[in-house]
C-alpha cells in the first residue's frame, strides 16, 4: 500500500490526519503510510498541527521536556480547562514535585491493595448482566474505571451519572462542539472545587485524596486551585481511557475465539496479552507538546510555538521497533509501547489501569468461554459494544 | 550478568517489576532498582525481557565475560 501510493495520496492522508472519532476508523493504514512516507508532517485538522509518528522521535521528544513543553496544553483540540491540569500540563521541576505527591499511591505495589475491591466490583457488574445481547461497553467497560476512581479517591457513588456525562462531553462532543466541551469542563471544575472544599457529602479521606488535600510542593501547601487541577486530571485520565482499553480488548477477543480459549487455558497469559492489545489499540492515540526552542529532526525544523502531536498509535506500529507491527501477537516478547506515554509525563495511573484491565479480563473470560460480536462496532472509543455471551455451565457454577 | 536501572531515566512504569520481580524492586515512589548481585542464570531471559520492554530504555545489563577481561561496559538492551 505504502509503496504504491502517490505523493498526492500521502499528502492528503497527512493533511486529514485526525486522532479523534471517525478519524481513527482507518488509523492502522494511515499510520503505515505516514510512518513509511511522511514520518513528521502537517495535519490541517483543528487549526493545524505537526504530527510525529516514529517511535524513536516520539520517545526523544517526550524525554526532551526542555525543548518540547507540556505547559501550554497536551490536547489538540484543547480540553478547555481554564487552568493547566496538574501535573501533566506543567514542566519539571514543578511537574516532578506534583508527581512525587501522587506516585506513592499509584505504584504497582500501592495499587495492589485495591485488587479485592476491583474484583468485587467486576463480579458485581457481571452478575447484573441481563438478557442477550449485552452492551459490554455501557454495562462493564465504562463502570469499572468509574467505580475504581471513586473508590480510590473517596468520592460518593451517587455522582456516577454526572461522571459519564462529563466524560462524554469533554472527550467526545468537544471535538465537534467546543461550547459543550467548555461548559462540561467548567462543571467538572466546579464539582472538584466543592470536593476539595469538603462541600460534597459522602467523601472519604483515602490515602490518595489525603495526599492531594494535605500535599505541599516547594515548601508550601497546595492551593485549592492546584488540588482541583490535580483532581481534574485524575478524573479525565483515569476513567475514559481505561474503559476504552477494556472495550477494545473485548471487541478484539470477541472476533478471536481461539485466543479466548488460549487465554482461558492459562490466565497468566493475560497481562502480556493486555500489553499487546494496548500497543495495538492505545486509548490515547496522541498527546501534544509545544516547541520552545528551535530544533531539527528528520529535516523538519521545529519552531517555537509549534504544536506537535506525538502519535502514540503510530509509534506503536513502527516496524523499526516491532516485528510485523500490524499483526496482533499476544505472545509478543518485545512490547515497548507508548500507550501510557513515555518520559516525565508517563501516565500516573498506568499501574492502576493495568490492574483493572487484568482483573476485568480474568473475570470476564472465566465466566464466558465464548462471546461474539452481535453487530458491527468500531474498535475505538466507548460507544456501545453489543456482544452475544455464552456462559459455561462449569464457569458459572 | 548484572542488571542496572538508570535512575535518571526510570519513570516508574513498573514493567520490569511485573516481568521479573526477583531482580527488580521498586521504592516508595515506584521507581525501580535492580539487585546488586549477579542475576541467577534462570532469570537472565526475564531480565532481558524486562530491558526490552522498558519504555524509557532505562535498563542495561553487564556482560560477565567483558567484566572478567576488564572490558566492562553497560550494554544497551538486546533490541534486534
Amino acid at each position: 500500500v505504502s509503496q504504491s501510493s502517490s505523493e498526492g495520496d500521502v499528502e492528503a492522508t497527512a493533511r486529514a490526519l485526525d486522532h479523534h472519532g471517525a478519524g481513527l476508523d482507518d488509523a492502522m493504514n494511515d499510520y503505515r503510510l505516514l510512518l513509511d512516507r511522511c514520518p513528521i508532517g502537517h495535519s490541517d485538522q483543528y487549526g493545524g498541527f505537526t504530527f510525529v509518528t516514529k517511535h524513536a522521535d516520539v520517545e526523544r521528544i517526550s524525554q526532551d521536556w526542555g525543548t518540547f513543553s507540556a505547559a501550554q496544553g497536551v490536547h489538540v483540540p484543547p480540553l478547555y480547562n481554564r487552568r493547566p491540569m496538574k501535573p501533566i500540563e506543567t514542566d519539571p521541576p514543578l511537574a516532578l514535585r506534583y508527581r512525587e505527591l501522587l506516585l506513592p499511591h499509584l505504584s504497582r505495589q500501592a495499587v495492589a491493595a485495591h485488587e479485592p475491591d476491583i474484583r468485587a466490583s467486576v463480579r458485581g457488574l457481571l452478575d447484573m448482566f441481563q438478557g442477550d445481547p449485552i452492551d459490554v461497553s455501557t454495562d462493564f467497560a465504562r463502570p469499572i474505571p468509574l467505580i475504581t476512581f471513586a473508590n480510590v479517591m473517596g468520592l460518593p457513588a451517587a455522582h456516577f451519572d454526572r461522571y459519564d456525562d462529563w466524560v462524554d462531553r469533554i472527550f467526545y462532543q468537544r471535538t465537534h462542539s467546543p461550547e459543550d466541551g467548555i461548559a462540561a469542563a467548567d462543571e467538572l471544575t466546579a464539582y472538584f472545587e466543592q470536593v476539595v472544599h469538603g462541600d460534597v457529602g459522602g467523601l472519604r479521606e483515602t490515602p490518595l485524596f489525603h495526599a492531594i488535600r494535605s500535599g505541599a510542593v516547594e515548601g508550601r501547601p497546595l492551593s485549592e486551585d492546584e488540588q482541583v487541577d490535580i483532581c481534574f486530571l485524575l478524573f479525565l485520565g483515569g476513567i475514559e481511557t481505561t474503559a476504552w482499553a477494556m472495550r477494545s480488548q473485548l471487541w478484539y477477543l470477541a472476533q478471536h475465539p481461539d485466543l479466548v480459549a488460549w487465554l482461558r487455558q492459562d490466565p497468566s497469559r493475560i497481562p502480556n496479552a493486555i500489553e499487546e492489545m494496548l500497543r495495538y489499540f492505545p486509548p490515547v492515540p496522541g498527546l501534544a507538546r509545544t516547541v520552545t526552542a528551535p530544533m531539527t529532526m528528520r529535516d523538519h525544523d521545529f519552531t517555537p510555538g509549534e504544536k506537535v502531536v506525538l502519535m502514540y498509535g503510530a509509534a506503536n506500529h513502527d516496524e523499526d521497533v516491532f516485528d510485523l507491527p500490524d499483526t496482533m501477537d499476544l505472545k509478543r516478547e518485545r512490547i515497548r509501547h507508548f500507550a501510557f506515554g513515555v518520559g516525565v509525563h508517563r501516565c500516573l495511573g498506568s499501574n492502576l489501569a493495568r490492574l483493572e484491565m487484568r482483573t476485568a479480563l480474568e473475570e470476564f473470560l472465566s465466566r464466558y468461554p465464548r462471546f461474539t460480536l452481535d453487530r458491527q462496532a468500531s474498535w475505538h472509543g466507548v460507544e456501545p459494544l453489543w456482544l452475544q455471551l455464552d456462559p459455561a455451565a462449569e464457569a458459572t457454577a | 550478568m548484572r542488571a542496572i536501572v538508570d535512575q535518571a531515566s526510570c519513570q516508574g512504569h513498573n514493567r520490569c517489576v511485573e516481568i521479573c520481580p526477583e531482580v527488580f524492586v521498586i521504592d516508595d515512589l515506584g521507581f525501580a532498582t535492580a539487585i546488586s548481585s549477579d542475576v541467577p542464570p534462570h532469570l537472565v531471559p526475564l531480565v532481558v525481557k524486562a530491558a526490552e520492554n522498558c519504555p524509557e530504555r532505562a535498563i542495561s545489563t553487564t556482560d560477565p565475560l567483558a567484566e572478567a577481561t576488564g572490558n566492562r561496559g553497560a550494554h544497551d538492551d538486546h533490541e534486534s
